[in-house]
């Protein structure tokens, strides 16, 4: 999925397709409103850059921005949201957190940044769109739909770690059990020898010796004449 | 996907309970007399009735282990709100000999999983010295890390895991 940088102040901003269904799902997208949002949050004439910056920098307040340690999953990111939305902080603050998102890309790829560039742009018209939300049932069953995409998405990812976890270690022990059976295998090879150089030097002669005949004894048994 | 990756950081038991270490020691455990328990392999709850067979290698006898057993799923993996529960605890284990040489601080519970598909974690410390460690007062909430921290027992000197589902589950694709 190619994530564009949709960090921008132009009110006519691409929507673009390869931008997450969610964020689409979620911004309902009023250029105009989304532009004054925008001009309220960052009143001097900032550039795209300095508006990157200062997400970043609030993203780089937030602890453990680790895809291996953070287990946020989109769900708390859509409840932060929410939060955001409803304490009407700056834009900049509430996208700052959920940037350390995996978000969920096929791919499930660690990049920060690229898929938070989805998410920025939408993040001032998510007020928009959660708004609406609470209001409409209709996205609240929508709401349950992600919630569902979200759970199977980390079974998913469960179910891949299993089996690669599973995998690494039948070849390790693959591995293991090679070198042992090689080393067994010398070891054997070297004891035939050693017995067989034993045996040819020390060749020891046998005697066979054989039983005595049997003498027959002479004895005097003769009976005496008297 | 990288080739030969640790199977403990692949499936997460290093991040989630344990820190990254080497094994020093070598530890078998094995159930039911024949069932060595391989890293991710699957155990269904009826074949891990019974504590298994531990033996711990090492050379000296004065050497003492501690071992823990615990699951970082409970009470399911999607919502792991009593991350650890701990189902084993034995220490003073010496070196060269197994678990029933050591003192049983929580008593075996056999893991008996109702949701998902279970990471069940045995971890060997080695302990500075013979140490009283008392049972903690419950079994749920056990952080491995902190326990080893508190009872300065550094990082772990060896690890195993599996996999454990309820015994009718049908649950996870086909390892193979």
């Amino acid at each position: 999925m190619a994530s564009s940088k949709v960090v921008s102040t132009n009110p006519d901003l691409p929507r673009d397709s390869s931008i997450s269904p969610i964020c689409s799902l979620l911004s309902d997208l009023n250029p105009t409103s989304m532009d004054d949002l925008l001009k309220s949050i960052t009143p001097a004439a900032k550039t795209v850059d300095d508006v990157w910056k200062e997400i970043v920098g609030g993203a780089a307040a937030h602890p453990a921005a680790n895809d291996d340690t953070l287990q946020m999953t989109l769900e708390d990111f859509l409840t932060k949201a929410g939060a955001v939305r409803e304490e009407d902080v700056r834009g900049g603050g509430g996208g700052g957190g959920p940037s350390s998102l995996p978000f969920p890309l096929p791919e499930g790829s660690s990049s920060s940044v690229e898929p938070f560039g989805n998410g920025v742009a939408p993040s001032p018209s998510v007020h928009k769109g959660k708004r609406r939300a609470v209001e409409e049932p209709v996205d609240k069953a929508t709401l349950q739909k992600q919630r569902r995409m979200i759970k199977n998405r980390e079974s998913a990812a469960r179910s891949r770690e299993r089996k690669q976890a599973y995998t690494s270690e039948l070849e390790f022990l693959v591995h293991q059990l090679e070198q042992e059976n090689a080393r067994l295998l010398n070891e054997e090879a070297d004891m035939r020898r050693q017995r067989k150089k034993q045996l040819v030097e020390c060749i020891i002669p046998i005697e066979v010796m054989s039983k005595p005949k049997k003498k027959l004894r002479r004895v005097n048994s003769a009976p005496s004449s008297l | 996907m990288p080739s030969s990756m640790n199977p403990l950081v692949v499936g997460r038991v290093i991040g989630d309970v344990l820190e990254p270490f080497a094994s020093s020691v070598s530890m078998r455990v094995v159930y039911n007399n024949n069932k060595d328990v391989m890293n991710s392999a699957e155990l269904k709850p009826s074949q891990i009735i019974n504590p298994p067979r531990v033996e711990v290698g090492g050379n000296d006898l004065r050497t003492l282990y501690t071992l823990v057993m615990v699951d970082p799923d409970a009470p399911s993996p999607s919502d792991p709100n009593m991350r650890e529960y701990l189902h084993w605890l034995v220490t003073n284990i010496p070196a060269t000999t197994g678990a029933t040489f050591g003192e049983e601080v929580v008593s075996y519970e056999s893991p008996k999983p109702t949701s998902g598909i279970h990471r069940i974690i045995f971890v060997l410390f080695r302990q500075p010295c013979r140490q009283p460690i008392p049972a903690p007062g419950w079994r749920q909430n056990f952080i491995t890390r902190d326990f080893a921290e508190f009872y300065n027992l550094g990082l772990p000197v060896a690890a195993v895991y599996f996999n454990c589902q309820r015994q009718g589950g049908s649950g996870g694709r086909r390892i193979m």
